[in-house]
């Protein structure tokens, strides 16, 4: 009798054994009407992010001037008329360098968030899942990092990599492993204790097989939530990053590098050279936030009130 | 709780060797020949190998690493490339000015983020917590450079309250220095001081709606002596905690804000060595301030067990 009902355990298939969502509550689904109309931060973020990502896509499509070279004739235009940002020292088009900006700031955004996510996720996941040895390198090679303060350590790495758009984008990816290896550590660790998990073991299944399929499935929604507010400190760290002159070299249309420009031409009161890229800035960032923040109190019941 | 300490020391020790490793190996990376940048292209090759050996550059990387260590365990960091000045000299210096900095900034942060934050939990969901918050959202979203730009604008240029930049030691004029130090202690305080507000407005919702301060209104005390005296008190310890990480914050911002307000401090040096491919202030200043930042957690942490005897770490 045992023994039949042994073979049956073994044979059932892997997917039918329990698998309770970590953070997601059942029949909660994050895109869902009811979501959408009980968040109205959710919306708001969603569209800016939306307006945002379709401008900077469509950027070399739009009838704007050239962001690189300018008109020395045109130069210091306050806004209005023709140029509705005004133009910068050199006459160049200050609407069309913020949005070709935007491409920067959301690749280096999305790039530099997907390194961390990837690279610390994954570190996460095999110390919290493995355990012993192999979770004591990881975590002290963690707590190395968290050693700097996150944007020095950025400016070290870019300054001794040197000053380009790579740079930049692989040192705030290295500089935000640390958040996602911990997250992943710590929810890995949760998950595993589980009875589930327990069950799939005794079934002999594969470490890499419970690794992937049962564990990596219940960890990832929260994963993602600190990926939405990742990018908001990822895009702040790019300008930062720019304005010390570390980011993508001119002439290239960065928000961080025109702000550090136009310091220059504050006493002459040409106060619109910063204006269009800083107010750019400041919506992205705060786009990035509200998104985040509210994709984390649908995710988190707990929060929710 | 002692064993917590010397186990949280201990671990710490292991931490700084991969820091020292990771800071050596970071700026040998660096592409192109540091002593080149310094001599310049028309430097003869034997000025170059006798710079090279001087500066020990001709040994292997780890013999490099192990003199590099053992000189900077005695607090000898090397010399700066462009000036030849300790740097270890050059970071004491400035530290000073760095520390008045950020403690004025801390200072501001909790100047408005008190009011602000107790404003914004005891009205809630009414219109100062609004203005709250937005004020917070703001104080978040804004880089600190764009602020520290708009400020030298309006307060600088436009209404010519505060000197644009510039930094006078207390010891000759303490009123100069002062005021000297208001627009940089805002630009740098401004983004702590929105956490603040956010952190202290959700401590305080969650004390407020305890049962002791139910009682506390139940024996007719005055709302605002509840909130002032029985609920601040205990909303202040998440806040400590979180003051206490940002220190290391501010640290990091004061490279931004020590550059745009020429604050002679060690983030202002960072930035000017950066540009001079200096690396051995590099290396010092970053060095420094990850030990900065390392004690600072490492005081956090510890200081949870006195705030929090419920906390339990044997």
């Amino acid at each position: 009798m045992l023994e039949k009902e042994l073979n049956r355990i073994e044979q059932a298939p892997v997917a039918a054994l329990p698998q309770p969502v970590v953070s997601l509550p059942p029949k909660r689904r994050l895109w869902s009407l009811r979501t959408l109309k009980e968040n109205p931060r959710l919306i708001v973020g969603g569209i800016l992010i939306l307006f945002i990502v379709t401008l900077a896509a469509l950027a070399p499509v739009l009838p704007l001037r050239d962001p690189e070279t300018g008109i020395s004739s045109k130069a210091y235009q306050s806004p209005g008329g023709d140029y509705w940002l005004g133009t910068d020292n050199v006459g160049r088009d200050v609407l069309s360098r913020v949005i070709w900006g935007a491409r920067v700031s959301l690749s280096v955004g999305f790039i530099s968030v997907s390194i961390g996510l990837l690279i610390g996720g994954t570190l996460g996941l095999v110390a919290g899942f493995f355990g012993g040895w192999v979770d004591m390198l990881i975590s002290r090679l963690i707590d190395a990092l968290l050693a700097f303060p996150a944007l020095l350590l950025a400016i070290a790495i870019t300054a001794a990599l040197g000053p380009q758009l790579q740079n930049s984008m692989l040192a705030i990816g290295i500089v935000s492993i640390p958040v996602f290896a911990r997250l992943s550590r710590g929810q890995t660790l949760q998950v595993k204790s589980r009875d589930y998990i327990e069950a799939a073991r005794a079934l002999g299944l594969k470490e890499r097989r419970i690794l992937w399929r049962h564990i990596l499935p219940n960890i990832v929604n929260i994963l993602i939530v600190q990926a939405s507010l990742s990018i908001a400190l990822a895009i702040l760290a790019e300008a930062t990053l720019s304005f010390l002159g570390l980011g993508a070299q001119p002439p290239t249309p960065t928000w961080g590098f025109d702000i550090n420009q136009a310091r220059g031409y504050l006493s002459n009161n040409y106060w619109w050279m910063a204006a269009g890229p800083g107010v750019a800035i400041m919506v992205t960032i705060f786009a990035f936030n509200l998104l985040g923040d509210s994709i984390r109190d649908i995710l988190d019941p707990r929060l929710r009130k | 709780m002692w064993r917590y300490v010397v186990r949280r020391l201990l671990v710490t020790i292991p931490v700084l060797l991969l820091v020292s490793v990771i800071i050596f190996l970071l700026i040998r990376l660096t592409p192109g020949d540091p002593i080149r940048t310094v001599l310049g292209e028309e430097a003869t090759s034997q000025t170059v190998a006798e710079l090279r050996n001087k500066l020990g550059l001709d040994q292997p990387v780890p013999v490099q690493y192990g003199l590099w260590l053992s000189r900077a365990v005695s607090g000898d960091l090397g010399k700066s490339l462009r000036d030849g000045q300790p740097v270890t000299q050059a970071v004491l210096e400035r530290l000073p000015a760095t520390i008045e900095l950020g403690l004025a900034a801390i200072f501001f942060s909790l100047l408005i983020s008190i009011p602000l934050g107790t404003i914004s939990a005891v009205k809630r969901n009414k219109w100062p917590d609004g203005v709250a918050t937005f004020i917070s959202m703001l104080g978040i979203c804004t880089p600190n450079f764009l602020l520290g730009i708009i400020l030298i604008l309006f307060f600088g240029y436009y209404f010519r309250i505060f000197s644009p930049g510039g930094y006078i030691p207390y010891d000759e004029d303490l009123g100069e220095n002062l005021k000297r130090l208001v627009l940089p202690a805002i630009t740098l305080g401004a983004a702590s001081a929105a956490v603040n507000t956010r952190q202290l407005r959700s401590a305080l919702l969650e004390v407020l709606s305890q049962d002791y301060i139910r009682t506390a209104r139940a024996k007719g005390l005055r709302g605002s002596w509840v909130v002032i005296r029985h609920a601040l008190k205990n909303a202040f310890i998440p806040l400590v905690t979180v003051v206490g990480l940002q220190l290391g914050t501010v640290l990091e911002g004061a490279f931004i804000t020590e550059t745009i307000f020429s604050w002679p401090g060690i983030g202002q040096l960072a930035v000017k060595s950066i540009g001079n491919r200096d690396y051995p202030v590099i290396e010092g200043v970053v060095l420094l301030s990850a030990l900065i930042y390392m004690t600072i957690n490492l005081l956090v942490d510890i200081s949870y067990t006195y705030l929090d005897p419920r906390i339990n770490y044997a």
